[in-house]
Parts: structure tokens; C-alpha cells; sequence
């Protein structure tokens, strides 16, 4: 391959302003509630046909890669993730944000995320054919087991009451059961209602536990709100010291999200949650995660950010699309006649170089939207929450319609909406909820599938060497993590 | 937690058809997981039940906000709205609860009320409906 060819193939006008009109796209897309980064790469996909495939994939890529980025910074002001990835990062911003530092939790989450998409970008150019080989080497039992894993991050997340967490995640995954059984095809909790027959819309889901809860929320508190704006006006830039702090996470959280990421079927959501859960256990100061905490912001969004290059792996390598992103622009690339696998390297040398070179560009452009639009887009919290509020529920009706283009999704993002209000007052945690959901899937697929291939020998599926690795891990994080747990309470009384 | 989990688990055999999935046949049936994922359910119910019982400890703060009335009437702008949205169309239902939802939140509806209410729809209406060519419900008038 021609390197210098693939870097004045990207440097051309023409090319920058695709990518970085992606990118505005991107963000303006992924902090919308409501609109997915799917939703969008699948509207622009039939943009870019009459383009060459280099700037066509950079604008899908801009697109993509600009929405995980957008998706935090309705997070961090609104409590309201754009994309299920950011949900971990509204753990910490939002508390930020509450606490009148909404400028830097906003530049900590872009700086992350920066890092992490570098540390992505590395792993996808250098380790491409060694972490391909282990992905690849993963059956249904190892899948299954990283579900377990990603569950055990539960203990993180759960707050005051490990018990609820786990209650509430098991609650998840009984809700993600909802649909069509994926072995035998037979209808299970539908009743009757057909809508239900393709189970619950993750995003509906997301979209009511996150912002129809907070919207709730802002009912009980008319009146008080001004004040906390005030604070929000005198949020000061993050400064150098922060950067440092956080800088270890930043580069190991974007490493973990590179390896998660190259996992097909995982993606930014496990790894975010696992970062930020990971980032808490090292921390001298667990008791401020979930309260703004610079360092589960910067855990948060690098870990996110850093899988979204390394799904690209076994998509440019195998074929295998890496989450549902890569998948959208797999469909792309087959549109434009790039042909994936190990072929793509040996005939389209260049095409992959400028890629990749692209990809890197691409980081930096959302490096620099990020940062310099973060005060532009902190504005939002500026408009009083009489004003914000009843734009955000209309938001939430149009998006939530849109999913389907029927009012079935309205109503479930209204009903986890009481339900994630009412989990919040009575005590019981909203995150765990969701990784059950998102969980669920993937944990009862492939527990059948290895439960079938050995023939319903329990021992059989957990034993493997690849899955015993994983499932201890999952002892050793959960243990961790109810370590922390204890040292929380103990501070507090 | 235990009321829905023995709730739960009573539904298990009217909503979950009894079959053996071809490829597990006969080794794991379609009530098995369900099953499984319930029974955890169950057992952290107990847990928390003994817990609570070995240990009782106050309510949670959070439970005495649940008594101000304001987020009933938030929840019930909300089922309006899903209610309304077929009949009245989206861009006038939408007009509608945000001025009820800008009203409640302790706005001064005037002049300027109606109109960012009016422009905040006009926008979300021209977003999804013209520029992503959604369909947007029109109603039934």
C-alpha cells in the first residue's frame, strides 16, 4: 500500500468537509434523544451513492463517530443520553452538571473520548490480526460468558443496595425475554399484543427510563431549578492538574474499549459501563463516582470511544460486523463495491491506508467540534427547565414514534418512564436495569446455543478454558466491586 | 420485589407456550430460561426480605417525594399527550402539551410562550417530517 498516495487521497478539500459535516451531523444527531445513530447512518447511506467510496465511507464514519460523541452531551445536561453508549457517562456528568460544572464535564467527556478513539485507532492499525484471531476463536459459550461478565458490572452501578441492583438487572433481563424465544420461535409475555412479537424497543426503553424520568423529575422540583442554573453559568474550563489525573484512565479505559470492541456482538455499551466500573475500583475516591466524578466521566466516554474503531477489526478483516453500527456501514461498503476480508487488504491496499488514516483524522475533528462547540452546546442548559422540559417531552414523542412510525414505542418509552421514576424514589437503580436489557439477548442466545452444543452439559459449556478465564473474571470484578461497595458505606456511616 | 417475582412466575405458564426447541430438544425446553431468570428473581426477593427483616432500616428519602401530587400531574401530561397525538395530529398536540407542560413547570404563558411553543414544534416538525421525510401523525381532522 501507498501510504503517502492514502494521506493525499484524505487531504483533499473535499474529503476534510465531508468529514467534518459528518461529524457536525453526528453530534448534532447523536445529542438528540430520540435519534440513533443507526436512524441516521441509514438515512444518509442513500446520500452518499452517487459518491466514491473513500469520502462516502468517511462521512458514514464521520456520522457514527460524531453521534457516540453527541449522544454524551445530552448526558451530561439533560440526563438524557443520546445513545444507549452514553448512559454510563450520564452517571457522573449529569451530577457534574447539577454541581455547575457543566463546561468541564463536557470537555473531560470530549478529551476522553479523543483518547480512547486514538487508542482504538492504534489497536485497529497494529493488532488487527491478532485481536481478529482471538474474536474469531470465541464460540456461544465464550459470548455467554461475557454476558455474565458484563452483568457482574451491575455492582457498580447499583448504588446503596447491591441486592437491588442485581434485582433490578435480573428485572431487565426477564424484560429483554419479551418477545419471540430465540431457539424454539414460541411467543413468550406478548400477550397477545403484536407489537410485542420483536420484544421491547431498547431505545423506547432507553429513552423513558432516562428522559421521561427526568422530565417527571423536573415536575416535583418547579422553583428550585433557577438557582442550580445560576451555578451552571460560572462553570469553569477543565484545567491541567484534571487532565493529568484522569490521563491513566483515559488510555486504559480506551484500551479496554478496543478489546471489548473487537468482540463482535459486545460494543460501546458493555464497555463503557465496564470502564467506568473499572476506573471506580482502581480510584482512591470511589464514594465520588456517580456524584461528578471527573475521572467516571473521562472512564465513561473513552471506553465507549474506544470501540468504535476496533469494531471495525472483524468488519475489515472477517466480515463480521463488530455492533449494529458496523454492520449499517458493512451494507455501505457492499453498496460501493468495497469487498471485506482479507481480499480488502491485498487488492484495495490504499483504500484501507486512507481509511485508516481517515479514521484517525476523523478522532481530531471531533476532538475540535467537540471542544470548542462544548461551550456552544452547554447553552442548552442555559434555557430555564420551564422552557427545556416540555421541548424535550415532544422530542421524546417524535423520536420515540419515529422508531416504528406507530405509538406502540410511545407508550412503552412513557411506561419505563413511571417505572424508572418510581425505581428512582423508592430506592432501586436505573442502570442496571438497562444492561439486563441490553444483556439479556445475548446472554440467553448464547447460553442456549452452548446448552444445545453440548448436549445440556452445564459443565461442559462453563469448563472451557476461554469461558472459565471469563466467568473468574466475573468472580474477581464482582468481588471488587462489592469490596467497593462495603467501602462506600463504611465512609458514609 | 417478591410480589412481582411470584407474579411473574405464575404468568410463566400462560404466557410461555410449553415446546422443545428443535435444536435443544430434549434438553432445554422454551419454559426453562424463563424459568431460570425468575427463580433469580425469587431468590433476591427472599434475600432482600431476610435482610430487611434481620435488619430494618427507614424508608429511603426519595419515597416521601412520591406523596407531592406534581408528578402525577407531570405523568398525566404525559398520557394525554401519547393519547392525544392520534387524534389532534402531532404538530397541534405537541403545540398543546407543551403550553400545559410550560404552565406547570411555572412559566408565564404570554405572547412569547406561544410563540417559542409554536417555533419549538415548527422545527422538530421540520426535522423529522420534511428534512429525515418521516410521517408524522396528522390526526384525525
Amino acid at each position: 500500500m501507498d501510504l503517502v498516495t492514502a494521506v493525499s487521497e484524505v487531504l483533499t478539500p473535499t474529503i476534510l468537509m465531508f468529514m467534518v459535516m459528518g461529524v457536525a451531523i453526528g453530534i448534532l444527531a447523536g445529542s438528540l434523544p430520540g435519534i440513533t445513530d443507526p436512524m441516521v447512518l441509514g438515512l444518509a447511506i442513500p446520500f452518499t451513492f452517487g459518491m466514491q467510496p473513500l469520502p462516502a465511507l468517511l462521512l458514514l464514519l464521520g456520522i457514527h463517530f460524531g453521534a457516540l460523541y453527541g449522544g454524551a452531551i445530552t448526558a451530561i445536561l439533560v440526563n438524557t443520553p443520546g445513545t444507549p453508549a452514553s448512559a454510563a457517562t450520564a452517571l457522573d456528568g449529569y451530577p457534574l452538571t447539577r454541581a455547575g460544572q457543566p463546561r468541564k464535564a463536557l470537555q473531560m467527556s470530549v478529551l476522553a473520548s479523543f483518547t480512547g478513539a486514538i487508542v482504538s485507532c492504534i489497536a485497529l492499525i497494529t493488532l488487527t490480526p491478532l485481536l481478529a484471531t482471538v474474536a474469531l476463536r470465541f464460540s456461544p459459550a465464550e459470548y455467554f460468558a461475557l454476558g455474565v461478565f458484563g452483568l457482574s458490572v451491575v455492582a457498580g452501578v447499583a448504588g446503596s443496595s447491591l441486592s437491588r441492583g442485581f434485582f433490578v438487572a435480573t428485572l431487565g433481563v426477564f424484560l429483554s425475554m419479551i418477545g419471540t424465544d430465540p431457539m424454539s420461535g414460541t411467543e413468550r409475555f406478548t400477550f397477545g399484543i403484536p407489537q410485542l412479537i420483536d420484544g421491547v424497543n431498547l431505545i423506547a426503553a432507553l429513552i423513558g427510563l432516562f428522559a421521561i424520568s427526568e422530565v417527571l423529575n423536573q415536575f416535583l422540583h418547579v422553583g428550585h431549578s433557577r438557582q442550580s442554573l445560576d451555578k451552571l453559568n460560572s462553570g469553569s474550563p477543565l484545567n491541567l492538574r484534571e487532565i493529568r489525573t484522569s490521563g491513566w484512565t483515559m488510555i486504559k479505559s480506551g484500551a479496554i474499549g478496543s478489546f471489548i470492541g473487537s468482540l463482535p456482538g459486545t460494543g460501546a455499551v458493555i464497555s463503557s459501563f465496564l470502564c467506568y466500573n473499572e476506573a471506580m475500583r482502581k480510584s482512591k475516591t470511589p464514594e465520588r463516582f456517580g456524584k461528578g466524578s471527573l475521572d467516571g466521566v473521562a472512564a465513561a466516554s473513552a471506553g465507549a470511544k474506544g470501540t468504535e474503531s476496533a469494531a471495525l477489526i472483524p468488519l475489515l478483516t472477517f466480515g463480521i460486523p463488530g455492533d449494529v453500527g458496523s454492520a449499517i456501514l458493512l451494507g455501505a461498503m457492499i453498496l460501493h463495491g468495497v469487498r471485506v476480508g482479507p481480499e480488502l487488504f491485498m487488492k484495495s491496499g490504499t483504500l484501507v491506508a486512507s481509511l485508516f488514516f481517515g479514521i484517525a483524522i476523523l478522532a481530531l475533528v471531533v476532538l475540535v467540534l467537540g471542544w470548542y462547540g462544548s461551550r456552544l452546546f452547554a447553552n442548552v442548559v442555559k434555557i430555564p427547565p420551564s422552557r427545556l422540559f416540555p421541548v424535550i417531552l415532544v422530542l421524546i414523542g417524535t423520536g420515540t414514534y419515529t422508531l416504528s412510525n406507530d405509538m406502540f414505542n410511545v407508550w412503552v418509552a412513557a411506561g419505563f418512564g413511571v417505572l424508572g421514576f418510581l425505581m428512582q424514589k423508592t430506592g432501586f437503580p436505573i442502570p442496571p436495569l438497562l444492561l439486563g436489557l441490553i444483556l439479556g439477548p445475548i446472554i440467553e442466545k448464547n447460553f442456549l446455543l452452548a446448552m444445545a452444543a453440548t448436549g445440556g452439559d452445564l459443565p461442559a459449556v462453563i469448563s472451557r478454558p476461554l469461558t472459565l478465564l471469563i466467568l473468574v473474571f466475573s468472580g474477581i470484578s464482582l468481588w471488587f466491586s462489592v469490596g467497593i461497595q462495603k467501602k462506600i458505606q463504611n465512609k458514609k456511616s | 420485589m417478591l410480589v412481582l417475582s411470584v407474579v411473574l412466575m405464575l404468568l410463566i405458564p400462560f404466557q410461555v407456550e410449553r415446546t422443545e426447541a428443535a435444536l435443544t430438544e430434549p434438553v432445554i425446553g422454551s419454559r426453562v430460561y424463563p424459568l431460570l431468570i425468575v427463580s433469580v428473581m425469587l431468590g433476591l426477593s427472599l434475600f432482600r426480605l431476610w435482610k430487611v427483616f434481620r435488619n430494618p432500616k427507614p424508608m429511603e428519602s426519595g419515597t416521601d417525594t412520591l406523596s407531592n401530587p406534581r408528578w402525577l400531574v407531570g405523568a398525566l401530561v404525559l398520557i394525554l399527550y401519547v393519547c392525544l397525538m392520534p387524534w389532534l395530529g402531532f404538530t397541534l398536540a405537541s403545540f398543546l402539551t407543551m403550553l400545559a407542560a410550560m404552565r406547570i413547570l411555572g412559566e408565564r404563558i404570554r405572547l412569547m410562550g406561544v410563540t417559542y411553543c409554536a417555533v419549538a414544534v415548527g422545527v422538530v416538525w421540520f426535522v423529522f417530517g420534511k428534512f429525515l421525510e418521516i410521517p408524522l401523525p396528522a390526526g384525525v381532522f
